[in-house]
């Protein structure tokens, strides 16, 4: 992936998807943690209000008890009088479903029962609640919640009496049976023992009627264990395999717990459809974040990358190359810009290349003006003066030689011409560099003297062979030293030498000539490149193309005022097992 | 005497079109899609029943169904709560196994059950039964006319049938004619003939042990635990879909319902009106309730000076709040009883005036007598806790006229001595109102030839005359128009103090589904046509 995508999806990420998903996360979970602490907190005031009724309904009945008892133990009434009385007191709280009178050693002394009294005083051990005291919560046989509670008589001719009433606890079930949490959600008050009083689920009723005890639930367990104030929250799995969410709160003063149980799955069901919607929300608005950063990023980084392509195309010399971006952006206006400058870049390497043939014809056409007109003036003369002379076998042998002479020039610059237009072919054998060297050394030593100058010849010890063409090579070498003998002055010396190092083997051309500026060095190899004041300036081009197609290199290194030295080399060869030689 | 004919002849025509539409294998197998009633399919859902059955019939034989397993249903007593003892275990099972010559529906009207019909001359002397035809007991012997006879001939002789009845004291001659006719020949004319023949029809068992009867159950086994009766597969109107049923007695209520909730008790006969507020929503109990044949009233004995005069007694009805009684009392579940007539009763004038409350026409009459304030002790069973509640509403309520009532409490022996003894001033008690009228005459007409239920002394010519004429009535004009008259002169001089018609609450488990046209009456008459509910919810 580019460079420039990676940086703008990383852009994009930074900008957008990661506070987007962070700010996701943390509203989830502040959504899912507020919600479920909403429910809790609701199903708490449930049973905490549920508590209370349940407290004030006891506490109620049993101040009633009291003052029942205040009223028996201060008026002195008659057996007959109180007899009206507890059965008025039944009628009027059906809660009190017998009232007895009870005197110091336990005997009934009038009920509200018509026939004989069915209670009796609770025993020691029972729990004193609002100065009443309370036996435990036990169903009787018409399946109803019951307890017989006792007040004391405090009167000297009641000391130790009691009045004792069968108190039915059915309001409890009431009470219970109008909690509703939701579709499912019920209500239970458990005592202190972790018997079931009341279920507010009616299927659950019945674990009331067979004595269920609690006491091993987890909510009553942790409800027991601690102080009273102190909520209970957790969420067990029941016997039918429902995950719940009871909250339990212990009773003040009566030490009972009421317990609200819903199932978690309609509990949480509307913090869950909220975090779904939350979800959901987030999730389609990062897929639209994407997608839009996608569209935009495509139409930034896609002109970029044109324009990129554009300008290596122009960079490998691809003058055609065009770039296409619809846009009114500043982007549309850098390749508009872009096609413009590559449509000036073909203009002017057109008006460059229109120069340069033209330079070269010029040259071209000043070197063969220059290099031919001294022949054909020759030619010409020559043949004016043959017309003159030509019973003169001398000069008949003079013209014969002139006329060959100047005609091999003129054919040596048409040969260089053909060879610049098409290369002339190399056959590559082995050869000896040293003899090579030695052979145009020989052969060039009378023009060496006739300017004036000393050829030297510095030769590695040894064949050096290599791969090339003997015949190329020889005119390559006698090219360079013609080149040293035309740049040194007189008395100069040139030295032809040879070293060989490694897999390479080099040949050298150096003389004591003025130098060759370092801006010509640059293209003294080009063709039709010359300083001399005549010629085609092709004699070092034709050789660099010889040493190119025989696999080699040559360069050309010059200090202004003390001469050049031209190195050929090659690739040296083992020496071949049949001595070629020429 | 056409009449009455042609007036019974169209009921029992109705009678046996509903009674043929009960037991028809359509009714049966109508699906019910949770309700505890059992209709007959739509049209609509008839036609997507046939369409499917016959895509079932293209696509080939359907399989065989396994067989199931065998039903059972428990019935569970609360024996200490037994107000009539005509419903304890024992009874409640001869009940379910022994059947008798008529029946009654809601209303109280005598259906045929194994009489198919019956005819009365046109002096209202000669009665012709005609057995039903196909009955078996459950021996597999055939119910013929001499099962009847003997049965009928029984009840003539037995000195505590005639204590029950009217008309079989004017019985003069029972005759089997072939194999389904019996003929009934009276001294007089007796209307309520078929009430005072409502006789378990048996017969001893080829064993020579057992007796059996030709109920949709017979008893196979009796111990003091539990009583099984098995599925009648000969039942004449169809075999029951319950294959075994146990009636069992507890002697609590919480027992009974605690074995309910374990799974082992099917049926409570008997829930008291305090936990059946609790009861009603539970998801696998169905709580069912109808109103009683029974009212609560305190029956105050007409041959002691306090009660002899009709205005004391006019007095101490003013003076009951009923509405009041009903809801502190039986906690809702009843209805104000202004009369010994039970309300559903066809024959009820539902128009007739009911005693208002009105404790200000009570003090009055009561201070135009001579004498002090009144004041009586009334008698009240012991541990039954409704009526001590009752007794003791009616006891405030009556001192707020100053009436000063002393309630004694009385085991349940010491009680019924007393009052068939008529040693008491008033007791309080549930009185039956209904469905057979000779119920009426039994409690409330004049001690003539031979011993009544009139314990309580009452006396009134008017009543007489009302119930006479209903006895004597060749049809259903006569016989309502007498039953309105009797209603009228008891409105005016009133036996009792009647308090409040209280609803039998029964408990079933849903597993069960009981007919329809049974709603109102006590599941029990119908067992045999109790149906199954499948696990989806449908009766099946």
């Amino acid at each position: 992936m580019s460079t420039l995508r990676v940086r703008f999806a990383a852009m994009l990420a930074t900008a957008a998807v990661v506070p987007l998903l962070t700010y996701g996360a943390v509203s989830v979970y502040s959504l899912r943690e507020g919600t479920r602490r909403s429910v809790v907190d609701g199903n708490l005031n449930v049973a905490r209000q549920v508590g209370e009724q349940v407290r004030r309904y006891i506490s109620t009945n049993l101040q009633i008890l009291q003052a029942l008892a205040a009223d028996l133990d201060n008026t002195g009434l008659s057996i007959d009088q109180q007899d009206r009385i507890l059965k008025n007191y039944v009628l009027r709280f059906p809660e009190f479903r017998e009232l007895t009178v009870f005197d110091g050693s336990g005997r009934p002394v009038v009920t509200s029962r018509l026939g004989e009294a069915g209670v009796k005083v609770p025993p020691d051990s029972s729990a004193t609640l609002y100065g009443v005291r309370m036996s435990p919560v036990y169903v009787d046989d018409d399946l109803l919640p019951t307890a017989l509670v006792a007040a004391r008589f405090g009167r000297a001719d009641r000391q130790g009496g009691w009045l004792v009433g069968e108190f039915s606890i059915e309001e409890l079930w009431r009470l219970t049976d109008r909690i509703h949490i939701g579709s499912f959600g019920y209500a239970m008050v458990v005592g202190p023992g972790g018997e079931l009083l009341a279920h507010g689920n009616p299927d659950g009723r019945s674990r009331v009627a067979r004595g269920a005890n609690l006491g091993a639930d987890p909510v009553v367990a942790a409800l027991r264990r601690e102080r009273v104030g102190t909520p209970v929250v957790d969420e067990p799995l029941r016997e039918d395999g429902e995950r719940v969410l009871a909250v339990g709160v212990r009773v003040p003063e009566l030490d009972w717990m009421v317990i609200v149980e819903q199932p978690t799955r309609e509990a949480y069901s509307v913090a869950r459809r909220q975090e779904r919607e939350l979800i959901a929300a987030i999730s389609l608005a990062l897929l639209v974040m994407v997608l839009a950063g996608l569209v935009w990023g495509r139409s930034l980084i896609l002109p970029i990358r044109a324009l990129i392509r554009g300008t290596e195309a122009i960079a490998d010399g691809r003058l055609d190359e065009r770039v296409h971006i619809e846009s009114k952006t500043e982007i549309g206006r850098l390749g508009d810009a872009f096609n413009r400058m590559a449509d000036r870049l073909v203009d002017l390497q057109e008006n460059v290349r229109k120069q340069e043939r033209h330079a070269m014809f010029g040259r071209v056409a000043a070197g063969l003006v220059h290099d031919l007109s001294h022949p054909f003036k020759n030619i010409q003369n020559n043949c004016r003066l043959v017309v003159k002379m030509h019973n003169d076998p001398e000069y008949l042998d003079l013209f014969r030689r002139t006329i060959d002479r100047e005609f091999a020039l003129i054919k040596r610059v048409f040969e260089d011409l053909r060879n610049i237009a098409r290369p002339m072919p190399i056959e590559r054998f082995p050869l000896d560099l040293n003899k090579l060297a030695g052979d145009v050394a020989e052969s060039m030593r009378a023009n060496a003297e006739t300017a004036g100058l000393s050829l030297a010849v510095d030769l590695a010890p040894g064949p050096i062979f290599v791969e090339g063409d003997v015949f190329a090579l020889s005119r390559v070498l006698r090219n360079l030293v013609l080149n040293a003998i035309e740049a040194t002055p007189p008395h100069g010396v040139i030295t032809i030498g040879s070293e060989a190092t490694g897999g390479s083997a080099r040949l050298r051309v150096s003389d004591t000539g003025c130098g060759i500026a370092p801006a010509q060095l640059d293209t003294m190899f080009e063709d039709f490149n010359t300083t001399k004041r005549q010629g085609l300036g092709l004699g070092l081009a034709i050789s660099k193309k010889i040493v190119d197609q025989s696999g080699g290199t040559i360069t050309a290194t010059s200090e202004a005022g003390h001469g050049t030295t031209f190195v050929v080399e090659f690739g040296r060869i083992p020496q071949p097992a049949v001595n070629i030689s020429f | 005497m056409d009449d009455f004919r042609s007036a019974r002849k169209q009921q029992i025509a109705e009678t046996r079109t509903s009674l043929d539409r009960a037991d028809s294998r359509l009714a049966r197998a109508a699906p019910d899609c949770g309700s505890t009633s059992v209709r007959l399919p739509s049209p609509a859902l008839c036609l997507g029943v046939v369409w499917a059955l016959s895509a079932v019939a293209c696509a080939g034989a359907a399989p065989p169904q396994p067989p199931r397993d065998p039903v059972t249903l428990t019935i569970g007593i609360p024996q200490s709560r037994q107000v009539d003892p005509r419903h304890g275990a024992s009874t409640l099972a001869g009940q379910i196994a022994f059947e008798r010559l008529t029946a009654n529906d809601a209303e109280g009207r005598t259906q045929p059950l194994l009489l198919e019909r019956w005819t009365v001359a046109e002096d209202g002397l000669t009665w012709r039964l005609v057995v039903r035809p196909g009955v078996r007991f459950h021996d597999g012997t055939e119910l013929t006319a001499a099962d009847v006879k003997r049965t009928l001939d029984d009840a003539v002789a037995s000195p505590d049938d005639r204590a029950l009845s009217v008309c079989l004291g004017y019985i003069a001659d029972v005759a089997a004619q072939g194999d389904l006719e019996v003929l009934v020949r009276l001294t007089r004319r007796c209307s309520y003939l078929l009430d005072d023949l409502d006789q378990p029809i048996t017969r001893m068992a080829t064993d020579g042990k057992t007796r059996v009867g030709t109920g949709p159950y017979s008893i196979v086994s009796s111990s003091r635990d539990e009583i099984t009766l098995q599925a009648n597969r000969n039942y004449y109107l169809g075999a029951p879909m319950i294959d075994r049923v146990v009636v069992r007695p507890y002697d609590a209520l919480r027992k009974a319902w605690a074995e309910m909730m374990r799974g082992r008790v099917d049926f409570l006969w008997e829930v008291g009106p305090d936990t059946a507020e609790f009861l009603k929503d539970q998801s696998e109990v169905e709580v069912r309730s109808f109103l009683s044949y029974y009212a609560y009233a305190v029956m105050l004995n007409s041959a002691r000076p306090t009660f002899r005069e009709p205005a004391v007694r006019r007095a101490l009805n003013l003076a009951i709040d009923r509405a009041t009684l009903v809801q502190q009392g039986l906690k809702g579940r009843g209805v104000p009883a202004y009369g010994p007539v039970w309300p559903p009763y066809w024959a009820h004038d539902r128009g007739a005036p009911a005693m208002p409350y009105d404790p200000r026409a009570a003090s009055a009459l009561l201070q135009a007598r001579p004498g002090g304030p009144i004041a009586f002790t009334c008698l009240v069973p012991a541990n039954f806790s409704i009526l001590e509640r009752l007794a003791l509403l009616v006891q405030r309520q009556l001192s707020d006229v100053d009436v000063r009532v002393r309630l004694e409490s009385l085991p349940s022996d010491a009680f019924n001595r007393r009052v068939v003894a008529g040693d008491f001033d008033a007791v309080l008690l549930p009185i039956l109102g209904g469905p057979l009228a000779t119920t009426y005459h039994r409690f409330w007409h004049s001690p003539t030839d031979f011993p009544r239920w009139n314990f309580w002394g009452y006396r009134n010519g008017l009543v007489d005359v009302a119930l006479d004429t209903a006895l004597a009535a060749p049809g259903e004009r006569q016989f309502s128009e007498a039953i309105r008259q009797f209603e009228a002169a008891v409105h005016d001089d009133p036996p009792a103090v009647f308090l409040a018609w209280s609803q039998t609450v029964q408990a079933v488990s849903r597993r069960f589904a009981i007919p329809a046209e049974n709603d109102g009456r006590d599941a029990i008459h119908v067992l045999g046509r109790w149906l199954l509910r499948s696990p989806g919810g449908g009766a099946r």
